[in-house]
Parts: structure tokens; C-alpha cells; sequence
């Protein structure tokens, strides 16, 4: 009895001490802010145009007469695929997959549905859809663990059912 | 702060999975266990509910003035 006691404990201790398991936690939410990242970035033109941020672009690209805007938009596109791969290894949340994913679809409709050759048009449609995607996602998150937590004892009320129901019938 | 305090829940949970089916607690000590932690999740949840209430009651107040 002691001996189980001591288990249990130690298990406990584990938990409150936060082990593996927080910073397994830690890790998904970084994971999961470097995806949002991937297609926020994605944005960072119309970021660094509204806060009139000055970039330094190499010469190669202001002698072809590619604007500044251009130019950071393609940095981005470069950017974005490496840190969805980063941010996929480190396992994230599900749900911030959706950041990307509309920054993308919206840029897939620009290109080959839009005649005009920079979105400039785009930044309510961004601002709002990322607004609604965040709200969403804030309460995916409140809920899922609350519903995650009440199946497993669910679960578990049902295994000790069925171990009574077994134990029974012995 | 919330989600972590059904992280553990759910840790504590597992851990009492594991044990009971490992055969190293009974199944009264298990249901013992489950009660146990529903009792938190429920009072976990009736916290939220409260704080919710005041949420939505401040935000009343404040309009209405």
C-alpha cells in the first residue's frame, strides 16, 4: 500500500513540478508562433510600408527597377517555407497551421485571380481574416482542453465500469 | 494558466490509467482517484463560469455608463 502510495506521489510531483510534459507544452507554443510567423510574414511589406520603415536593397534589384515592396515580398516568400519547416519539426498546435494557410489562399487569389501587380488593396482582408482567425483559434484553445480533459475521465469511468462489470462476473 | 491546470488533470489522469493497468492500484482506488480529479475539473470549470459572469457583467456596466 505504501509502495503505491509512493508511486502515485512521485507522479504527482512530477506534474506539479512541471516536467517533460511543460516544456513538451513550451516547445509547441513556440513551434506554433513560428508558423503564425510563416504567414504573417507574408505581411511584412505592408508592415514595414505603414510604420515607414527604411530597408537597405541590394543593388542588383534597384537597377532591374524592382520596388522596395517587391523586394520584401520576395524575402518573405523565401522566408516562409523555412519557417514552416522549422516550426513543423518542433511540433506545433494544429490550429496555428490556419495563420498560413489563409495568408496563402489569399495570396494564391491575388495572383491568379487579381489583374493588379501589387496587393495593395489586400490590407483590410488581411487585418480582418487574421483578426477572426485569432479570435477563433483563442477559443478553439479555451475549449479543446476542457473538452480533452472531460472525455479522459469520461474514459476512465468507463474502464472502471467495465473492471466492476468483469470483477462481477468472476 | 487554465489550460495548464487541465494539463495536469489530464497528466494526473494518465497516471492513474497507468497504474491501474499496470495493476499496481485497484479499481477502487482508481475510482477513488477519477472522483477526485472531476471534483477539480468541476470546480476548475465553475471558476471559469464565474469569471465569465463577471466578464459580461462588467462589460454591461461599463457600457451603461
Amino acid at each position: 500500500m505504501k509502495q503505491k502510495q509512493l508511486t502515485l506521489q512521485k507522479f504527482i510531483d512530477q506534474v506539479q513540478a512541471g516536467s517533460n510534459n511543460s516544456l513538451n507544452e513550451r516547445v509547441s507554443t513556440m513551434a506554433s508562433l513560428i508558423i503564425a510567423l510563416s504567414g504573417l510574414i507574408l505581411y511584412s511589406d505592408k508592415a514595414l510600408a505603414f510604420f515607414d520603415i527604411a530597408i537597405i536593397m541590394p543593388d542588383k534589384f534597384a537597377e532591374k527597377g524592382v520596388s522596395t515592396e517587391i523586394f520584401v515580398w520576395l524575402v518573405a516568400q523565401t522566408l516562409s517555407p523555412l519557417l514552416i519547416i522549422i516550426g513543423s519539426i518542433l511540433r506545433p498546435y494544429f490550429y496555428a497551421y490556419t495563420i498560413p494557410i489563409y495568408c496563402y489562399v489569399l495570396q494564391f487569389y491575388f495572383v491568379l485571380i487579381d489583374y493588379s501587380l501589387v496587393d495593395d488593396g489586400y490590407s483590410y482582408a488581411y487585418s480582418l481574416g487574421i483578426t477572426a482567425l485569432l479570435v477563433l483559434i483563442m477559443y478553439f484553445a479555451r475549449t479543446a482542453s476542457q473538452r480533452s480533459t472531460k472525455m479522459m475521465i469520461e474514459q476512465s469511468k468507463e474502464k472502471i465500469r467495465k473492471s466492476k462489470v468483469e470483477h462481477a462476473a468472476d | 494558466m487554465r489550460q495548464t491546470k487541465f494539463t495536469k488533470i489530464r497528466l494526473l489522469l494518465q497516471g492513474a490509467n497507468e497504474l491501474f493497468d499496470e495493476g499496481k492500484i485497484t479499481s477502487d482506488e482508481f475510482a477513488e482517484l477519477v472522483s477526485g480529479v472531476e471534483n477539480d475539473y468541476n470546480k476548475i470549470v465553475r471558476e471559469m463560469d464565474i469569471v465569465d459572469t463577471s466578464e459580461i457583467l462588467l462589460n454591461y456596466i461599463n457600457q451603461s455608463k
